[in-house]
């Protein structure tokens, strides 16, 4: 099994058990799940302090407490969560909020409802086939 | 539901309602896997349903408002949509998806109706932004009780439209401020 771990912010559990799904198809087992943007930080500021830090971020948008757009500029204004991919999942469908996603710094956008295929494709694109890869030759 | 009529026979918000519909078989195929058959639709009182889980959204339309040059965003609830499930059909569903048992009311089953009817809300949104129609997006809420109906004091029209998964029948029901509430 690959080491990289995602951290999956959405405030209900069918979106992140989707997620979750396409993860373990791939072959990731390392996640953490958080209900909104305000556990999402203080998780992302624990694994600063124990230096391990995430490979991606799955962010929905539409959360109580904090919102995903709001976590999505904290982690790209933060030197050291900067360089993490952030995908932002949402059922906000019109280019306004893509544009203003991808312009604060997100990685992709995914519109709800999505099929797993869809993001398996987004996982891949920016981490590359590195577990499918490795079972192979295992 | 041999009583209720064709979809050609009403007159209510007939494009609203084609939205919804598509949007609700559009969310369960790709978020559940369930492929939806549509039964019927009604908008004789009669025949509307009894739920025992619901997820309730209000139709929130934004316009803008000008006072001399500066502009104001309004906005003003134009109907409600609500999904209703009985209990069996809603934790099997949930039960399915999740791959463990789950219990009427927990989050899961609640969550997964609060999503669902988030991401329906989603897809009309689209569609009356493809005809000039500009939604926002409200946070739904849920309601848990043995045989509860769902009523709206500002209710104008009510449309029913009845679906069927494999997992038992579903409901969707669209209720308007008043005839012709959505202006493009």
């Amino acid at each position: 099994m690959s080491q990289k771990s995602f951290l999956l912010v959405d405030d209900f559990p069918l979106i992140r058990t989707l997620i979750k799904k396409s993860l373990e198809k791939l072959g990731y087992d390392q996640y953490k799940e958080v209900r909104d943007g305000v556990e999402a930080l203080q998780e992302l500021e624990a694994s600063i302090s124990n230096s391990t830090p995430y490979s991606m971020i799955f962010l929905d948008w539409n959360m109580p407490r904090m919102n995903g757009l709001e976590l999505l500029k904290h982690c790209k204004s933060h030197p050291k969560l900067k360089n993490i991919p952030i995908i932002m999942i949402s059922a906000e469908r019109d280019s306004d909020h893509v544009i203003q996603a991808i312009n604060s710094g997100a990685a992709d956008y995914i519109m709800k409802p999505f099929v797993a295929l869809e993001l398996e494709k987004k996982i891949t694109k920016h981490l590359g086939p590195y577990s499918r890869l490795k079972k192979v030759g295992t | 539901m041999s009583a209720l009529k064709k979809i050609e026979e009403l007159n209510f918000e007939n494009e609203l309602s084609l939205w919804c519909e598509k949007a609700v078989m559009n969310t369960f195929e790709m978020l559940l896997g369930e492929k939806l058959i549509k039964i019927g639709m009604s908008s004789n009182p009669t025949d509307f349903k009894s739920y025992e889980v619901s997820g309730i959204v209000n139709l929130v339309q934004e316009s803008y408002t000008s006072s001399n040059e500066i502009n104001f965003l309004s906005e003003e609830i134009k109907g409600t949509m609500a999904l209703g499930f009985d209990r069996n059909t809603i934790i099997k569903l949930m039960t399915g998806f999740f791959g463990e048992p789950v219990e009427f009311g927990d989050e899961k089953l609640v969550g997964g109706v609060g999503e669902i009817i988030n991401i329906v809300l989603g897809l009309v949104k689209e569609s009356c932004s493809a005809n000039g129609i500009k939604l926002g997006m409200c946070l739904p809420v849920f309601v848990l009780g043995h045989n509860h109906n769902i009523f709206s004091s500002f209710a104008g029209q009510k449309v029913l439209i009845e679906f069927l998964c494999s997992k038992g029948p579903l409901y969707v029901e669209l209720i308007s401020v008043e005839r012709g509430g959505l202006k493009r």
